[in-house]
């Protein structure tokens, strides 16, 4: 190119106008979105947990403390917490058990294959809970698949008990909440840089103190990550414990949804949905507290 | 250098399924005890291929590694005993500095007193004693890849291997960080395996430079063998730059080049045809067009032809022009502390040595 062929000035450009109010504008539908459906229900959720209920569908307006007493003495709403809690814990560890080799291997695999085989692994995400949920007392019932086989195999008198109870419950959630858990870890997993395994073998390190030592810790945000999502949805879990757990396993989102609609209890409801979201700041509490420790380890700060 | 051969890789080959050709093609290296061995070659040649089966990372498809007159092929990575270096440093993110370097200590069992001392010593040798407790985040890139070598080099590994370890960094810190490895590796007397796609670095750091190209070995020795006698084209173009003729070979060691005439080259056992003949710009003298003295008389050991200088680029030490000898243009380097520096149309003559006009083959 010659000299003569290059443009001797620049086009002024045209200069940026008040950039951040634009910016502001674009904020406000959400905003606004957030405001009217998530906030005003909420706080009038926490004014309905102080009315009185009268009976018979009739609540009186005043401030008391009745729900809440009834939710922490009463035995039975305490067993239900429980549950919950328990469930949630048992839900969020073995799912994480469960999705962390496959989020490992769908994070490393060179495979040209990795696209299908993550949409495999995700594809139950797009199955109704509820058609999984009647898929599993398919496979969990006395009658079931499992039980089937196993008494055709000669190798029960009686058949397990799969569902109708916690256990039956447990197994449904985890495999229902499984893509999350892959999801949610995997997507940290693709950062980890495979020369560093590499780097521990070559100082002496074999398979399993590489794990230990090296792949386990650099995959924990996204453990603790995956397992605060499972956490948080099998605690607000309705269809699946209702419909397995067959009337034997009681948890506060069910409890809050007969309270509300049979019961016409609605300060108790209130009162539930206020120890259901006590229980989900404590998880996320304890969630940011770990995941600091482990960031600070990282960053070195 | 080499007293002893400590490294002996024979008909290593690696073939990756659904590739045609193989990445690494039956090749042979030899490594003396002590010695820094630079594989040298454009992304893609096998040379980090070579270096990972060398480590145990990549499993071969054939062939042996012996190191140190043991057969380690079918060694698995963690039992060989060698100190890798990688280009992207792969420090433990999770680790302090001194937990680093540790690591190789901890996994052989060494106790904490000791492992203690070791790494103190080790750090100061790399001259990073005073950031021991620092988290390897904290690092600049210089320093962690001195960390890196830190953590190789404290095992006392019988072989060293570094993966194109001053890619990743600035062009400054590179040139200061290969004089210190190399002094490093000198010191420790560590045999020693590089790999790089940069000239400069495998010329100024090994003791012997292997030029690879798709999967082979193209030349074995000395950095100033492998500048001053390529075996092949490819060896010259891709080390340093290269006036190439193609042209005959009319009788043993002359040329006919067009424009130029019959030449005189250095001896060599090529057959006569078709060769390629080469000149490195720095061999190729300029003098002033109108000067009389007598070594302008034209010889076959020393011929000289008139030039115009068709273009000059200036670099502060060096001036590389582009001369025209009666149409073709040979590149000249010269150094800018003598003489005045000729500009476009200036005419000038150029002479050569005829020692310095070599025959390559293929």
């Amino acid at each position: 190119m010659s000299l003569a062929e290059l443009p001797t000035t620049t086009p002024e450009k045209p200069r940026p106008r008040r950039r951040i109010s634009g910016v502001w504008w674009l904020i406000i539908p959400g905003a606004l979105i957030l405001l009217f459906s998530y906030l005003t229900p909420m706080l009038w959720v926490v004014r309905m947990a102080f009315n009185r209920f009268i009976g018979g569908g009739g609540i009186e307006l005043t401030f008391s403390f009745d729900s809440f007493s009834e939710v922490f003495t009463d035995p039975y709403y305490l067993r239900v917490a429980g549950t919950t809690l328990a469930l949630g814990c048992w839900v969020a560890l073995l799912t994480v058990v469960v999705a962390y080799p496959l989020a490992l291997f769908l994070a490393r695999t060179t495979s040209k294959y990795k696209a299908l085989l993550t949409m495999f692994a995700i594809a139950p995400m797009l199955v109704s809970s509820v058609a999984r949920t009647y898929g599993w007392m398919v496979v969990l019932g006395n009658q079931g698949l499992i039980n089937t086989v196993l008494d055709s195999l000669g190798l029960v008198d009686r058949p397990i008990q799969l569902s109708n109870n916690f256990l039956g419950v447990v197994i449904a959630l985890v495999q229902i909440f499984l893509p999350y858990a892959v999801l949610a870890m995997s997507s940290g997993f693709g950062r980890l840089d495979t020369n560093l395994e590499q780097a521990a073998a070559s100082l002496g390190a074999n398979r399993i103190t590489r794990f230990v030592r090296i792949t386990l810790p650099l995959t924990l945000p996204g453990v603790l990550t995956a397992a605060l999502l499972v956490f948080v949805l099998t605690i607000s879990a309705y269809v699946t414990p209702r419909l397995i757990g067959g009337g034997r396993v009681f948890v506060l989102a069910a409890e809050i949804y007969d309270q509300a609609t049979n019961q016409l209890n609605w300060p108790l409801a209130a009162a539930l949905s206020m120890v259901l979201i006590i229980i989900f700041g404590a998880a996320i509490s304890i969630y940011q507290i770990l995941q600091r420790r482990v960031e600070r380890r990282m960053s070195g700060l | 250098m080499a007293e002893s051969t400590f490294l002996q890789i024979r008909k290593l080959r690696k073939e990756y399924p659904g590739t045609a050709t193989p990445a690494v093609a039956d090749i042979d290296l030899s490594v003396g005890e002590g010695e820094l061995l630079a594989l040298l070659g454009p992304s893609g040649c096998g040379k980090t291929t070579t270096l990972r089966m060398i480590a145990g990372l990549i499993e071969p498809t054939a062939g042996t590694i012996e190191v140190g007159g043991q057969d380690v092929t079918r060694i698995p990575v963690h039992k060989r005993g060698m100190g890798m270096v990688f280009q992207s440093f792969a420090l433990f993110p999770h680790l302090d500095v001194s937990a680093n370097v540790a690591f190789g200590l901890e996994m052989r069992g060494v106790k904490a007193a000791e492992r203690r001392s070791r790494t103190t010593a080790v750090l100061e040798r790399v001259e990073l004693g005073h950031l021991a407790d620092r988290r390897v985040g904290q690092l600049s890139g210089g320093q962690q890849q001195r960390v890196a070598l830190a953590r190789a080099l404290v095992v006392d590994p019988t072989l060293l291997l570094l993966d194109e370890p001053l890619s990743a960094l600035d062009a400054k810190l590179r040139e200061s960080l290969r004089v210190q490895i190399r002094e490093i590796q000198q010191a420790s007397g560590t045999t020693s395996v590089f790999v790089t796609h940069d000239q400069d670095e495998a010329l100024s750091m090994a003791d012997r430079v292997a030029v690879m190209n798709n999967g082979i070995v193209a030349q074995v020795g000395t950095p100033t063998e492998i500048y001053e006698r390529p075996a092949s084209v490819f060896v010259a173009t891709f080390i340093g730059r290269a006036n190439l003729f193609e042209t005959q070979q009319v009788s043993a060691g002359v040329v006919d080049v067009a424009g130029f005439g019959k030449l005189s080259t250095a001896a060599s056992a090529l057959p006569l045809g078709s060769v390629t003949a080469m000149i490195r710009p720095q061999s190729i003298h300029l003098l002033e067009a109108d000067a009389t003295a007598p070594e302008l008389l034209s010889t076959p050991a020393r011929p000289v032809f008139d030039g115009v200088v068709r273009s000059t680029s200036y670099t502060g030490d060096q001036v590389a022009y582009r001369v025209d000898v009666s149409g073709t243009t040979l590149e000249v380097e010269t150094t800018a502390t003598l003489g005045r520096i000729l500009s476009q149309g200036d005419r000038v003559r150029v002479t050569w040595s005829s020692d310095d006009l070599r025959l390559l083959g293929k």
